[in-house]
């Protein structure tokens, strides 16, 4: 029997915690070909495509959809769903320096969890959950081995596929012949990316560079932390808990210090040379960053909106290229 | 001083000539009192574009909103506490005023800075400068008159509460912090509606809600009472927060009888523009609680003198609209009047300072309660059932959605409440947009809110 499948638009939402409860909470990045182009003035582009992918989800048979409170524009996106019984809204916390918002983070799983269990779903066993936990975190780590054989695009697909499938299982390795790009290093930061936004790697792989890191909420930066064996069978929900919330640096968070300090750390660790910031259009948490990322990068950046026209990739296609004559 | 004059908009101008005249016949007036004008002189220009109301009681009220700067600066001489509260309009404050020599003000003011002074306190620009550009709320403007320090003094302790909040204020405070100025964010979680078996509070507005959801928001005003005890150096006992809450409640009576009596006259008491002033007064009492009660007591004054004598603006055919959401550009409650419209119901976004605390709960609870009454905390559905409730309750014949330039919350809102006024009231709505400088697009402004009011007195001519 098929497993119920839920949508969803966020790397806090475990996917493993599904599994536990035996179903898939896929993770989507595909828009259909009939999705609605048009942008409302003042409404995210990501979150407008959500909304789009959750309805076709929804309407082609998913048993529920589960969006968070990450942002203004998600949060409210979720109300543009019907019928609301099949859509859950995740309280997702923006501050985390004191216990609270840990200790609501993981209340949010467990009423998820009930979520799960009203829509098709098990509840969970802790043998269950540890066994899934185990089965994603190898295949997280065999994920990211297979960055340096890949390019960037090839990479960005690989962790949209697994995030898709929702099982734990990796796609096939589908290595590149051409193997790596070479060039100056590039990082690229900022929201997150639908599948079809990635020829934005090739195209600064086409332009000379070579992306080092995939710092979107799509990205590598989004993963969470390697589970510790030792905490993983002592206390599974508190381990999963504090590797994704307590771990994952992302934009909205307030402070949103840890962004910062990662992409330090993750900038020192790799040959950077420059940046690229996409921005879904209408996405404030990023836009407001964008020009302090440039007064407080190393390197220079180039900024983006993911506009959906050709005008949009045109203007991105100029700033890449620019981008890539000033470092080269 | 009850108004001797009948009903009457002036400008600043007259305003001041009428000053003299009233002084003559006796105007008492407190130590921030003096001509509208000197606030004209001083920078505040667009107050040249704006129609006042008449009375002693506006006057007062005009001078306790332009002196709000001064008076920060006389307490920091002084050497009193300051608390910059951020985004939760109307709750944190009361920590502040529960104490002795502390007092609490909104940075967010700052929005109304660029038009009141018609950009040319550079706001903007030095938002525009910093990457946060106009497709920010002008709320941006708020991070300059910080960093400068010229518009409020740099305020000892600031919250800002983050989660169910707009982006716009969340990503603007977030480049705040950048800069250096610390922030005690806290948690406001989005109000949800309860899950099967889950234990329930109920909001003063009758909402269900979650109880762990209280508990959340008592945790977290815990922490904000810890820091501003440390801060101030004196206990913030239960005793003193509820006597907070009393004083605060007694000033939303006054504005409940202000705001019933203006919506519901035969004509309209008191101009809009003067109304969004008074109910502003709620949220941090312009930074002075007593001097807000007396303010209150004589708009209420004149306002009931007026009532019982039949005075007021209008001949009581104006259409009655509900508004919801601030405007940036104050110039546009005086359009809805010029239009033909009168003031019947608002909602500012801080309606959960206007209700009154539950005083039977514990402190901290009655205060999270109210926190998570918050129109924007929880589903743009439930904010367009409060809508309904309000317009239906004064009677509104439209409903005008003013939207804030760049909001976040203003690009799903709208939708929402148009669909539930038309379905559940069959009243006409439109959507508007109000910059902090509405000059340009005043034609249009003009245009849509004259639309709306046509089709409502069409309406009122079929039933």
């Amino acid at each position: 029997m098929d497993l119920p499948e839920f949508a969803c638009f966020s790397p806090f939402l475990p996917a493993e915690w599904g599994a536990a409860h035996g179903v898939r909470l896929r993770r989507l990045a595909r828009l259909p070909a009939t999705a609605s182009r048009a942008a409302r003035e003042g409404r995210c582009t990501y979150a407008a495509n959500a909304v789009e992918l959750a309805r076709a989800f929804l309407a082609g048979g998913g048993a529920g959809a589960v969006f968070t409170t990450s942002c203004d524009q998600m949060r409210r996106s979720a109300e543009l769903l019907a019928p609301a019984e099949r859509v859950f809204l995740f309280n997702l916390p923006h501050t985390w320096e004191t216990p609270l918002p840990h200790r609501l983070y993981r209340q949010e799983l467990l009423r998820l969890s009930g979520f799960f269990c009203r829509a098709g779903g098990r509840a969970f066993s802790e043998e269950e959950l540890v066994a899934a936990m185990r089965r994603f975190d190898e295949a997280r780590r065999e994920l990211l081995a297979r960055q340096e054989r890949l390019r960037a695009a090839a990479f960005a697909r690989q962790l949209f596929a697994f995030h898709e499938r929702a099982d734990g299982s990796l796609p096939e390795a589908g290595l590149d012949e051409a193997g790596p790009a070479r060039g100056p290093g590039i990082a690229v930061l900022g929201g997150p990316l639908l599948e079809r936004d990635l020829w934005l790697f090739d195209l600064i792989e086409e332009s000379g560079g070579r992306v080092l890191l995939n710092a979107t909420d799509t990205g590598e930066r989004t993963l969470p932390r390697c589970f510790d064996r030792g905490r993983l069978a002592a206390d599974p929900l508190g381990e999963l808990a504090d590797a994704y919330f307590g771990h994952i640096p992302d934009v909205f968070r307030r402070p949103n210090s840890e962004l910062f300090r990662y992409l330090r750390r993750e900038l020192e660790a790799r040959a950077v040379h420059g940046a690229v910031l996409v921005m879904p259009v209408w996405c404030d948490f990023w836009r407001a960053e964008a020009e302090r990322l440039r007064a407080w990068l190393p390197c220079p950046l180039a900024a983006i909106d993911l506009a959906d026209d050709a005008n949009g990739r045109e203007r991105a296609r100029t700033r890449v290229q620019a981008l890539l004559e000033t470092i080269s | 001083m009850i108004s001797p004059f009948p009903p009457r908009r002036i400008d600043v101008v007259e305003w001041d000539a009428l000053r003299e005249r009233l002084l003559e016949l006796g105007l008492e007036e407190p130590w921030y009192g003096g001509p509208l004008g000197r606030h004209v002189a001083q920078g505040d220009s667009r107050l040249l574009r704006l129609s006042f109301d008449n009375s002693p009681a506006a006057l007062r009220l005009w001078n306790f909103l332009l002196s709000e700067e001064e008076r920060l600066f006389a307490a920091r001489a002084r050497g009193d506490h300051i608390i910059g509260t951020m985004k939760d309009l109307g709750i944190v404050p009361l920590f502040a005023y529960a104490l002795p020599r502390t007092l609490a003000f909104y940075p967010d003011g700052a929005w109304w800075i660029p038009c009141v002074m018609e950009l040319s306190a550079g706001l903007l620009r030095f938002a525009d400068e910093i990457g946060l550009d106009e497709s920010f709320c002008p709320v941006r403007a708020m991070v300059g008159a910080f960093l400068g320090e010229g518009h409020f003094p740099r305020p000892d302790l600031v919250t800002c509460s983050v989660g169910a909040t707009c982006d716009d204020f969340s990503a603007i405070a977030q480049r705040l912090n950048g800069f250096g100025v610390p922030v005690l964010w806290w948690e406001m979680p989005h109000v949800r509606a309860p899950d099967p078996g889950e234990e329930v509070e109920r909001l003063p507005s009758g909402q269900a809600v979650p109880a762990v959801q209280v508990r959340q928001v008592e945790v977290e005003f815990a922490r904000i009472a810890r820091h501003v005890v440390e801060l101030c150096g004196e206990p913030l006992t239960d005793e003193r927060l509820a006597a907070a809450i009393a004083r605060a409640n007694g000033i939303r009576a006054q504005l409940d009888e202000l705001r019933r009596a203006v919506f519901l006259a035969p004509r309209a008491p008191l101009p809009a523009l003067e109304l969004l002033i008074a109910e502003m007064l709620a949220i941090h009492y312009c930074s002075d609680r007593d001097e807000t009660e007396a303010v209150l007591a004589d708009l209420i004054a004149e306002t009931r003198r007026r009532v019982a004598s039949g005075a007021g603006y209008g001949d009581g055919t104006e259409v009655r609209v509900f508004w919801v959401n601030p405007v940036a550009d104050l110039t546009a409650m005086n359009l809805l009047e010029a239009c033909g419209g009168r003031l019947t119901g608002t909602d500012f976004m801080f309606c959960h300072a206007l209700d009154p605390i539950p005083v039977e709960r514990p402190p901290f609870t009655a205060l999270a309660l109210m926190a998570l009454s918050d129109p924007l905390a929880g589903t743009a559905a439930e904010r367009a059932r409060r809508v309904a409730a309000g317009a239906r309750r004064f009677r509104a014949e439209a409903v005008l959605v003013s939207r804030i330039p760049g909001a976040s919350h203003c690009a799903y809102e709208g939708e929402f409440i148009a669909e539930r006024l038309r379905a559940e009231l069959c009243i006409p709505v439109a959507e508007i947009e109000v910059p902090p400088m509405s000059d340009s697009v005043q034609p249009v402004l003009r245009t849509r809110i004259e639309a709306v009011l046509e089709a409502a007195r069409k309406r009122r001519s079929e039933r």
